[in-house]
């Protein structure tokens, strides 16, 4: 066996490793469940970079990142994870208020950085413990995406100074 | 943390959150009673991350009892939120799968 047929045996043809399959699933689902937040984020958010950030971020979950898994998975005969409801969320226009001392910019800002650090550590899992090939590629793609997302995050709060980070600390 | 001269991350405005009275109004379209719980649970794994990863990087007793109390905590919270989503049967957990 050479390393070629290692990623490309008949089996990886119609089956996913345990681990890939779970991250994949893990990951979609993650984005998934983010939905709500990030259009509760995008309506409330007032600071038109904050606002344009968010919308960029909904817009790309749904278009590439939940597509091609789904897709991988489905090739794969598996069963996806699915919200049938999202365009619906987009798209309602129906009243919405929420307090500014409820939730304001810079809490926006905190709580979407911390948000994305959920989701890279869900991503790092998946990516370690995912061996077939086609998943790894899938993976890293979204990892990079996201892990870019992070750091226009965290410019965002450092820019604004709505700055949350742990204190500096010297050496003893 | 405050004892041993650290600033603290603090967050002065918790109280006026929930006394908040003036409207409050989100389309159930955007978010509905079977999303709030798994929104919870994934926040919920989260913290339990940073906490495994706190507790695992921790070598101070007390700190160690800190975090270790803390995370029980969260851990018994986490089984409720799996447990609720099965009683209403909203779950969202990966496929039950069989071996190949």
């Amino acid at each position: 066996m050479n390393l070629t047929s290692i990623f490309t045996s008949k089996e990886d043809a119609i089956s996913l490793n345990l681990g890939s399959t779970l991250g994949l699933w893990d990951v979609c689902r993650n984005k998934l469940i983010l939905q709500s937040t990030l259009i509760i984020f995008q309506k409330q958010a007032q600071d038109k970079d904050l606002k344009n950030m968010l919308q960029k971020k909904i817009d790309s979950i749904l278009n590439k990142n939940i597509d091609k898994i789904q897709k991988l998975l489905k090739e794969k005969g598996f069963i996806i994870p699915s919200e049938p409801n999202w365009q619906k969320k987009q798209s309602d226009r129906s009243p919405f208020i929420i307090s500014d001392s409820i939730l304001n910019d810079e809490e926006i800002a905190m709580s979407l950085r911390e948000l994305t650090r959920m989701t890279l550590t869900i991503e790092t899992e998946a990516l370690r413990n995912a061996v077939d090939l086609e998943a790894r590629e899938l993976l890293r793609d979204i990892f990079d995406g996201d892990n870019n997302f992070y750091d226009e995050v965290i410019k965002l709060q450092t820019d604004n100074n709505w700055i949350d980070f742990p204190p500096y600390l010297l050496p003893h | 943390m405050a004892k041993k001269g650290f600033d603290v991350p603090s967050e002065q405005n918790w109280k006026r959150k929930y006394d908040e009275t003036s409207p409050f109004v989100i389309p159930r379209s955007v978010i509905d009673d079977e999303e709030i719980p798994r929104s919870v649970r994934e926040a919920s794994r989260l913290t339990l991350t940073l906490e495994a990863e706190a507790i695992r990087n921790a070598t101070d007793k007390d700190v160690r009892n800190v975090i270790g109390s803390i995370m029980e905590d969260d851990n018994n919270g986490y089984d409720l939120w799996i447990k609720f989503q099965k009683l209403k049967g909203w779950t969202d957990f990966p496929p039950n799968i069989l071996i190949h």
